[in-house]
Order: C-alpha cells, then sequence, then structure tokens
C-alpha cells in the first residue's frame, strides 16, 4: 500500500511538473521580433580588425585553431568572423572623435559586459550543434552555477589547456580545490600527474547522472577502466556492486586503494558475526604484542580477497 | 584452467548498430560540399534583453570579408622537439609510480608535437611525450576541419603495488606459485626452518596500456557519425591473500588482462532539437583467471598442501543509449536519455577443490550464466517563468535486473573440508526518484535557490528491501560587488526504511541482531557549503570554502554510528606582472567516524573513532621573458600531510594503535633559456622526500604474523633527486 502512494505521489508530480512546464513553455513562447536599428559589422570583417589587432599574441594564435578556420564552414572566421563572437564592430573599428572613448566590442571573461548566460549562448550558437556534449548543459551544475565557457577553456591561444592531458587539471583544480587537495593523498587516481583527466570520469557540460558522470551511473564510470569488477560474479558482495563509492573515495584518501575508512574498520562496519569479525584489534595486536592476522597486512582481505566478488564455487565467504 | 574462451564476437544486436551507424555514414564527398550552401553565410547573433532570445539579424553580404588579405597564412609545419638526458639519484617503486622513474640512473627525456595545417583545411597532429619513460604517450589526430577527424592515441600508466617486497614462492609472474623443493612446512611462520634462506627479492608493479583508435564524421550541421575502438592492456602483478582456514599467504598474483571497448554514435541535430544513438560495448578476457600456490604451512588436513583461487572472469557489457535535447522556446529546454544494457559472464567454472581427497557432490551447473539487465532512464526540463525564476524538474530511474539463476553450491572450505551448501544472491537494485529545483533571482546582485529530492530504492536478497531518502535544500549566493561573490549551501536527507531491518537467515554464523549496514540503515544527513571568491584587483584573486557533512545513524547500535567530515580551503593567484605569475593554496580535511560492535554477540561493549586530519599547501611562481634574452624559470612547492588516529575503546586497558602518517614534500623547479628563435635548453629539477608509517606493514616481516606468511612490505619512504636538461628546437 505503502508503495503504491509513492509511486502515485511520484507520477503525480511528475505529471504536475511536466503539466506546467509544456503549458508555460508554450505559453511563454516568442518569437523573434524584427528590430530597427541594428548595429552593423566590421565594414572588411577580419580585416577590419586586424588592421590595429595584427600581430597581438592574445589575438592571432587563434588562426591556429578550428574557430580560425576559413574552410569550415562551421568555424566563426568563415561565416561573421571576429564579429560573430565579439558582436557587430563598426563602431569599434570607427575613426574617433577628439577625447572620444572608444565604443568597446563584446569582451568576454573578467569585465565583460556581457552576463555569464549571454556569454555562454554566444558559444552555445554553434556549440549547441554539437550534440554529444552539450546535450544536458541546461539544467546542469556548471550551468546553474554561472560557470562561462570561457572560465575553463581559452580559444585565443593555439593549444586550450583545458584539452591538454597534462594541464586539464590545473583549470578544474581552479575551483575545485578540495579535490585538489584529496590528489595529494598517498592513493589517489593520476590525475595530478597529468596520466588521466577529469573528463575520463566527469562531462563538465552536464550529463543526467548525478555529479556529470560520463555513464549512466557511476559503477558504469568505474567499470569503463576497471571491468575486471564488473561481473556478474557467483558470489557477489552486495555493497560493492550497488555503489562503488560505498568503500571508495575517488579522489583520495589515505587508505589504499582509494578507501574511506581502514580495514579492518571499514569492514566491520558492516560484519558483526559471532567470532573474529566482531573482535576488538587494538594496539595490542602489534608486532611485538600478539600479532594479528586480522589486523595486519591485508587485514581482513588476507583471508577474504575476493571483496568485489568470486567466481569460484566455493568462494561463498569471498576467499577463493 | 580450461574455462571457455570470452564471447569477443559482439552481440547480433551491436553488430546490427553498427551496420546501421556505418551505411549512414556520408556517401560522397558531394554531399559533404553542401555544408557551406546549407549553413546561413554572415549569419550572426544577437542579444535582445526583452525578450531573452536570440535571432539572426541579416548581415549584408561582404564578399571582402572571404579574402581576409590580413588573416595570417598559417598553414604548412609547425611544432617542436625536446631531446635530453636526466637523472634520478635513487629508487623507489612508489617514487616511480605515475612518473615512470622508478630506478636509479640515467634516463632519456623526449618529445615531440607538430602539426600540419593545410589551406584547404586538412590538418595532422603528431604528439609524442614521455618517450624514455614509463609514462608514455603518443597521439597522431588528422582530418579536415568540419568534414572529419581520425585519431590513434597510445599512454602508459606505470602502477605500484609493494615497496621491497620479498617471497618464498617460485615461478613469480605464472598462475603456479610453488615452493623451493628444500621448504620445510610448519604450522606457523615462525616455526618455517627454510624462511629466510628462501626469500628472493622481487619486484611488483603494474602498466595499464591504452591505445584507443577513433574517428568522426560531421555532415552539414545536422548529422554526426563517431566510433571508436579502444584496447586496456593491463599487466603486471598485484597482491591478494590466499588462506588454508587458518592460515594465510600473500600471494604476488600475475595480472594479465585485457578489455576491449567499443563505442559509435549517430547523432542528429536541428535547431532546437536533437537526437544521439549511441553504443558501447566492453568485453573484459583475463588470461590469468586462477592462480595455484603450494600451502606453506603444514596442512591442516590431507591433500590440503596445494590451493587454487579464481582471478576476476571473461565478461561482457553492450549498451544502447538514446539521449535527447528539446528546445521548443527560449524559456523551456528538456533533455532525456534511456540506457539499455546488459551484462553477461559464463567462464566455466573451476572445481570446487583441487584437493584429490575430498569428495565433493557434481556442480549444478558448468558456468554461471550470469546476466544482469540495466535500464537507466533520466529526463529533466529547465523552465525560465521570466527573467527571475528557473524551475528544473528531474527524474531517474535505475534498474539493475540480475537474471543470474539462483543454485546450491557445495562449499569446499579453502580447499581443505567440505561444508555445507550456499545459495547464491544475485542482487538486484531498482532506483526511482526525483529532483525539483527553482532558482530565483531576487535581483541583480542576490540569487535564492532551493530544492527537494526524493529517492526509493528497492532491493533483493539483502537486509532491507525498500528504502526511501528525501531531501531538502536551500541556496544564496550574493555579488555585492563585481568582484565579490558568496555562496551558502544548506542540505537535510533523511533515509529511512520501508520494512524492518531483517537479518539474513542463511549466514551461517548469524550476524548481530543489532547491526545496521550503513549503506542500508536509517541516516539523517546534513550539509553546509560555502564558498568566497573576491576579486581583490584586476591582478588579484583570493577563494575560500568551507564544507561540513555530518551522517547520523542514530537508530544503529551496532555498525557504523557517524561520520562527519569538514574541510577548509584557501587559495590566492597573483600577476603582479604580465611576465610573472604566483599562486599559493592551503587545504585541510578533518573525517571523522565512529563505529560500534559487540564481541560478544549483543549490545555493543567495544567502539572506534577514526580520524583522518589531511593538510596541503602548495605554492607556484612561474616568470617568463625575464632580460632581454628570454628567460623563463618556475618553481613549484607542494607538501601533504595525512593523519589517521584510530581510538579504540573495549572497556579493558589496552594500547593504542599508532597513528598512520604520511608526508609528502615536493619541489619543482625549471629555468628555459632561449638560445635562438627556435632553439632553447631547459633544465629541470625535482626533488620529492615522502614519509610514511603504517602499522599494518610497519615491522611486519614475512614471518611476524603467525599465522600469515606476508610479502614483508615496507611502508614507502624515500627521498628522490631528478634532475634533467633539454635542447627543444621549434619549427
Amino acid at each position: 500500500m505503502r508503495e503504491t502512494r509513492f509511486y502515485l505521489r511520484t507520477a503525480l508530480a511528475v505529471a504536475v511538473l511536466l503539466g506546467a512546464t509544456l503549458m508555460l513553455g508554450s505559453a511563454g513562447a516568442e518569437e523573434p521580433g524584427p528590430h530597427d536599428e541594428l548595429p552593423t559589422f566590421a565594414p572588411r570583417g577580419a580585416d577590419t580588425c586586424l588592421t590595429c589587432h595584427d600581430g597581438d599574441p592574445k589575438v592571432m594564435p587563434i588562426f591556429e585553431t578550428p574557430h580560425g578556420s576559413l574552410t569550415d564552414a562551421r568555424a566563426p572566421l568563415a561565416n561573421l568572423q571576429c564579429d560573430a563572437c565579439h558582436g557587430p564592430g563598426e563602431d569599434h573599428a570607427r575613426r574617433l572623435r577628439p577625447r572620444q572613448d572608444r565604443p568597446p566590442v563584446f569582451a568576454f571573461g573578467q569585465n565583460s559586459r556581457l552576463s555569464r548566460e549571454e556569454e555562454n549562448d554566444v558559444c552555445l550558437t554553434c556549440h549547441k550543434f554539437q550534440g554529444s556534449t552539450h546535450t544536458h548543459w541546461y539544467g546542469s551544475t556548471h550551468q546553474r552555477q554561472d560557470v562561462a565557457c570561457v572560465d575553463c577553456h581559452r580559444i585565443h591561444i593555439a593549444q586550450d589547456p583545458l584539452r591538454d592531458k597534462k594541464s586539464q587539471a590545473d583549470v578544474c583544480y581552479q575551483c575545485h580545490t578540495r579535490v585538489r587537495a584529496q590528489s595529494f593523498q598517498p592513493s589517489a587516481h593520476p590525475v595530478r600527474q597529468g596520466l588521466m583527466t577529469c573528463s575520463d570520469c566527469h562531462q563538465a557540460h552536464g550529463t543526467l547522472t548525478e555529479a556529470m558522470l560520463v555513464r549512466p551511473t557511476l559503477n558504469e564510470t568505474c567499470y569503463s577502466c576497471h571491468a575486471e569488477k564488473r561481473g556478474p560474479f557467483l558470489w557477489e558482495h552486495a555493497p560493492s556492486v550497488e555503489s562503488c563509492a560505498n568503500c571508495h573515495e575517488p579522489h583520495g584518501s589515505i587508505h589504499s586503494p582509494m578507501l574511506t575508512r581502514r580495514a579492518p574498520l571499514l569492514c566491520q562496519n558492516c560484519h558483526s558475526r559471532a567470532g573474529h569479525p566482531s573482535i576488538a584489534q587494538t594496539g595490542d595486536r602489534l608486532p611485538g604484542g600478539r600479532p594479528s592476522s586480522f589486523l595486519l597486512a591485508g587485514s581482513c582481505t588476507n583471508c577474504h580477497s575476493q571483496v568485489h566478488g568470486s567466481n569460484h564455487p566455493s568462494g561463498a565467504n569471498l576467499s577463493r | 584452467m580450461d574455462n571457455k574462451k570470452p564471447t569477443f564476437t559482439p552481440s547480433r544486436l551491436s553488430l546490427g548498430i553498427m551496420i546501421a551507424l556505418a551505411a549512414a555514414l556520408p556517401a560522397n564527398a558531394e554531399q559533404d560540399a553542401e555544408v557551406a550552401e546549407d549553413t546561413p553565410k554572415n549569419a550572426g547573433w544577437m542579444f535582445d534583453p526583452e525578450s531573452a532570445f536570440y535571432y539572426w539579424p541579416p548581415a549584408p553580404p561582404a564578399d571582402e570579408w572571404d579574402a581576409c588579405s590580413l588573416c595570417p597564412d598559417v598553414s604548412g609545419w609547425t611544432g617542436d622537439a625536446t631531446v635530453g638526458i636526466g637523472y634520478v639519484s635513487d629508487e623507489s617503486a612508489y617514487f616511480g609510480r605515475y612518473t615512470g622513474l622508478d630506478d636509479d640512473g640515467l634516463y632519456f627525456l623526449g618529445s615531440a608535437r607538430g602539426r600540419y595545417l593545410g589551406a584547404d583545411g586538412k590538418y595532422l597532429d603528431l604528439r609524442a611525450e614521455d618517450v624514455g619513460l614509463d609514462t608514455r604517450s603518443l597521439g597522431v589526430r588528422g582530418g579536415e576541419r568540419g568534414r572529419y577527424r581520425a585519431y590513434l592515441n597510445y599512454d602508459r600508466i606505470p602502477g605500484f603495488v609493494a615497496e621491497n617486497p620479498r617471497t618464498v614462492f617460485r615461478g613469480v609472474g605464472s598462475t603456479d606459485l610453488t615452493l623451493p623443493a628444500d621448504w620445510e612446512t610448519a604450522t606457523s611462520t615462525g616455526g618455517m626452518g627454510r624462511l629466510d634462506d628462501s626469500l628472493t627479492d622481487i619486484r611488483l608493479g603494474t602498466n595499464r596500456d591504452t591505445l584507443s583508435v577513433g574517428a568522426d564524421f560531421f555532415r552539414k550541421r545536422t548529422w554526426e557519425y563517431g566510433i571508436e575502438y579502444r584496447r586496456i592492456e593491463q599487466d603486471g602483478f598485484k597482491t591478494q591473500g590466499a588462506s588454508f582456514l587458518t592460515t594465510s599467504s600473500i600471494l604476488p598474483m600475475p595480472v594479465d588482462r585485457v578489455t576491449d571497448q567499443i563505442e559509435a554514435r549517430v547523432a542528429y541535430l536541428q535547431e532546437d532539437w536533437h537526437a544521439i544513438l549511441s553504443y558501447h560495448g566492453s568485453f573484459f578476457s583475463n588470461k590469468a583467471d586462477a592462480v595455484t600456490w603450494d600451502n606453506p604451512f603444514t596442512p591442516l588436513t590431507a591433500g590440503a598442501d596445494r590451493g587454487r583461487i579464481s582471478q576476476e572472469p571473461d565478461n561482457l557489457f553492450h549498451q544502447v543509449m538514446l539521449a535527447g535535447n528539446w528546445r521548443p522556446t527560449a524559456r523551456l529546454d528538456t533533455s532525456a536519455r534511456m540506457a539499455v544494457g546488459r551484462m553477461q559472464q559464463d567462464d566455466t567454472f573451476l572445481a570446487p577443490t583441487i584437493n584429490p581427497t575430498l569428495t565433493t557432490s557434481a556442480l549444478p551447473r558448468n558456468d554461471l550464466d550470469g546476466q544482469v539487465d540495466t535500464l537507466t532512464g533520466n529526463l529533466r526540463a529547465v523552465y525560465s517563468a521570466g527573467s527571475r525564476l528557473t524551475f528544473i524538474g528531474e527524474g531517474f530511474y535505475d534498474d539493475r535486473d540480475n537474471k543470474t539463476p539462483r543454485d546450491a553450491f557445495e562449499q569446499v572450505g579453502t580447499d581443505t573440508f567440505v561444508g555445507g551448501t550456499r545459495t547464491n544472491r544475485p542482487y538486484s537494485f531498482e532506483r526511482l526518484g526525483g529532483r525539483l529545483t527553482a532558482d530565483f533571482r531576487a535581483s541583480s546582485n542576490v540569487r535564492l535557490s532551493a530544492g527537494g529530492r526524493a529517492e526509493q530504492v528497492k532491493r533483493t536478497y539483502q537486509e532491507v528491501d525498500k528504502t526511501e531518502t528525501t531531501a531538502g535544500w536551500g541556496e544564496i549566493r550574493a555579488t555585492p560587488t563585481d568582484r565579490l561573490d558568496m555562496s551558502l549551501r544548506l542540505t537535510r536527507e533523511e533515509r529511512v526504511l520501508d520494512d524492518p531491518y531483517t537479518a539474513l537467515a542463511d549466514v551461517i554464523p548469524e550476524e548481530n541482531p543489532l547491526l545496521r549496514k550503513f549503506h542500508l540503515a536509517s541516516r539523517d544527513r546534513d550539509q553546509i557549503a560555502a564558498r568566497l571568491t573576491y576579486m581583490v584587483s584586476d591582478r588579484v584573486n583570493l577563494g575560500v570554502s568551507a564544507d561540513y557533512a555530518k551522517d547520523d545513524y542514530d537508530r544503529s547500535q551496532v555498525g557504523l554510528i557517524d561520520a562527519r567530515d569538514r574541510a577548509y580551503t584557501m587559495d590566492v593567484s597573483a600577476t603582479p606582472r604580465d611576465n610573472l605569475t604566483v599562486s599559493a593554496f592551503y587545504g585541510r580535511e578533518q573525517i571523522d567516524s565512529t563505529m560500534a560492535s559487540s564481541a560478544g554477540f549483543g549490545v555493543p561493549d567495544w567502539t572506534a573513532g577514526q580520524r583522518d586530519t589531511i593538510d596541503t599547501v602548495g605554492v607556484t611562481l612561474e616568470a617568463r621573458d625575464l632580460g632581454k634574452d628570454g628567460f623563463d624559470a618556475g618553481i613549484d612547492y607542494a607538501y601533504s600531510s595525512g593523519k589517521g588516529r584510530i581510538t579504540m575503546q573495549t572497556g579493558f586497558p589496552t594500547a593504542s594503535l599508532p597513528d598512520l602518517e604520511s608526508r609528502l614534500n615536493t619541489v619543482r623547479l625549471f629555468g628555459r633559456y632561449r638560445l635562438s628563435d627556435k632553439l632553447s635548453v631547459r633544465v629541470d629539477y625535482l626533488y620529492e622526500r615522502y614519509r610514511s608509517k603504517d602499522f599494518a606493514l610497519d615491522d611486519v616481516a614475512p614471518d611476524t604474523i603467525p599465522s600469515v606468511l606476508t610479502l614483508g612490505e615496507e611502508s614507502p619512504n624515500y627521498s628522490a633527486h631528478f634532475i634533467g636538461t633539454s635542447l627543444n628546437y621549434r619549427f
């Protein structure tokens, strides 16, 4: 009965939500209207801009990037050129009257007069067509937190650090400072060293999975590299199957291999059968005292070493 | 060892998808040529703040734009190559993990990058890094911009297994570990008379090699295709305990695994909607699927002088996913995803034992015939009710339907005795839930957010059939000035059991009835997160964060009782001059937990508290273009300290456990001097000092634990210097 109520409540909430959003969405639809007074574009396109900016090292490397391609019909340079992102630039390029400030074009990043959302929409004008990577941008954590594309990407240099395996993590660590600290732990994935990237596990443009993981579930994300843990096994370890995060902290830990707590305590959190699982392992069981197989070396895994599951017919207790 | 090999051939379903993808690829180059015609020429964007809508103003044709006479000609080859030599002062497996510098001595240093750009849009990128090291990486990428690209990447990650291990076993690297011919068994490690003479030093490490080959195709703006094949090879060693009832040996186990993966996708893109159909196939193969070893202890029963332990079986996974986005108006964005998958595993079972003196019943089946069907569905709708208010509604469903057959298997306890039968428990899970979020811009400087989440998880064969979790949260974000950004978020979450927690009947001996496993137990969770970023000036930024999380399992008497996590970070970055950057950070995290248990199999009679304290400090300084000849230099220092303190309270006087400790000091220096426009010389220096204490390893020689023959590995401790010099040539 309680289950039925839960389903009914959930279905009702989803129906109301979708109905309301669709109704409001159609009611709020607005068609773009003609604009009488449009700013005008730079009269000679990029040539107008390069009249002054030619040779500027903060500008010119873009010609080495996909954005600076004249042959890619999708690229800004093959369309409205500089104006495609920086807006109509005729006023900016015009000869100034005495004491007149030069009217700015749209700039990005610090001191931009565009809001973060407006900045991003400039990029999304073209990049929304990258269906495989930007499908779930709206509503994602980064979108909701007003992260701008240019907070992470640099497009006027030949090699965007975010797209370089060696330097990507440093970009992410600028905001994810706690994760950076975790990366220094004795047991951590080699992200800080540039042998893995944050984007191996996370899709920063948003996904529908928690923590913007690249696969539909947490465990499937882990199995991308650790397929040996996937099974199914004859004898499964339930918490392992349900979520790797029950025992592991993937950003780093002082307990190898990236465990949330130290064995045997980690295991004793869930195992309290009569006998050795429920015995307290104290400092009396160290070398020099009565060295314990339940505390030292691999602790519980000295015997129960198949903690991710066993396919041995006699492996019910995960020791074969 | 005559296990059936994996079914590597993708299923007919996946084959069909790949054929469909191939059929949908561009038929010929003429079709590609339509790209330009299909794209609005000279189109641009313009933001209308009234309607919050973007449109394409009519830009006048400007033929002269196409010429772009001032655009630089970047066609041709560019790149650079580095050749040098490095020296490492000390040998350490731990230092070598992730650096490839595990041996002392000389190393060749080499890297190169090359890029060809053609005037017709064709390009080729070549990359080789760490050529002389185990961390080597290669990449080739080429194609024609806007039409297609193909790539090949290879990289290796060296891993750490153990520091200075020693073993008595022979045949290390094989799946058959034997003892020396003159080995003398004993009931405890202390009585193994030939132990010291038989120990040999071994080197244990792993390498993970990944090769990926793929291609992407773009047809007009409406079609996008991609396919990738990836092969991951792991080889080397791991350590694993293997037991005979009351005794155990830590074995140097071979690792020889291969995972083949295929990804294929096709996307159809329109102005206001798009859809992506993709396939993911993963095929895992283990060449070392079982290991046999000699029992170094006196066998408890006849025939228990050799044992066999299984390794991970071959398995495969297919998944088809459909994802899409529909944006009917500027105010409404919807996206959805559905993934259907199947995991399979049918490796032939090993025999229940290799003990020839034991008689066992026939296995109920020759292989598991394991199958898990997965179904994941997600929906999200984002609605902007005006310029200030946004609602986000999400629903999710995740089903792991384990269809593996159940059977009773007679258990042979560690190749020693025949015990009773156990029936396997193929676990299934079903998660269903939703989230609703509202973001409200109270003013141009303040945004308020609030939301709630409800989730239900159903499980099979576990102590709790169903749990329900509800959560609510609120957040305020304020930007009182253009330079200051602050946020505070509070979250409250409750997990309740829908049914009584019931200990499993077929677990013998039974679990303490007061135990509540933490992932199934009732739990209250509170979280606080605060952030502040302040742009002190155009050249100085400051960031501070604080996170607090507390889990209460106050209805648990045995098991995890509470957990608490506090983390603080502080960051400063500055560019005092255009050619000088300075940054520093500090972080502290403190993780506490308390558990209770009962040695008397009743009410709790002992507790354990664990506190992990982690401090991290880093400073980076980099200067470029010093002096008129161009000299770059940088220094990077990092310090990280981890301390784990375990406090046992048993009601009796006991010795305390020593703290777990790790301290890492790293200093990196570099200097680069430009000899000419094309040639530069660089000097690198790295010093790393690592100290660690781990009571589980320290002073634990192979014969320290009477019932466990260990590898005598040590806590990693090293000081290593690396110095290298290299020449870089740009072309």
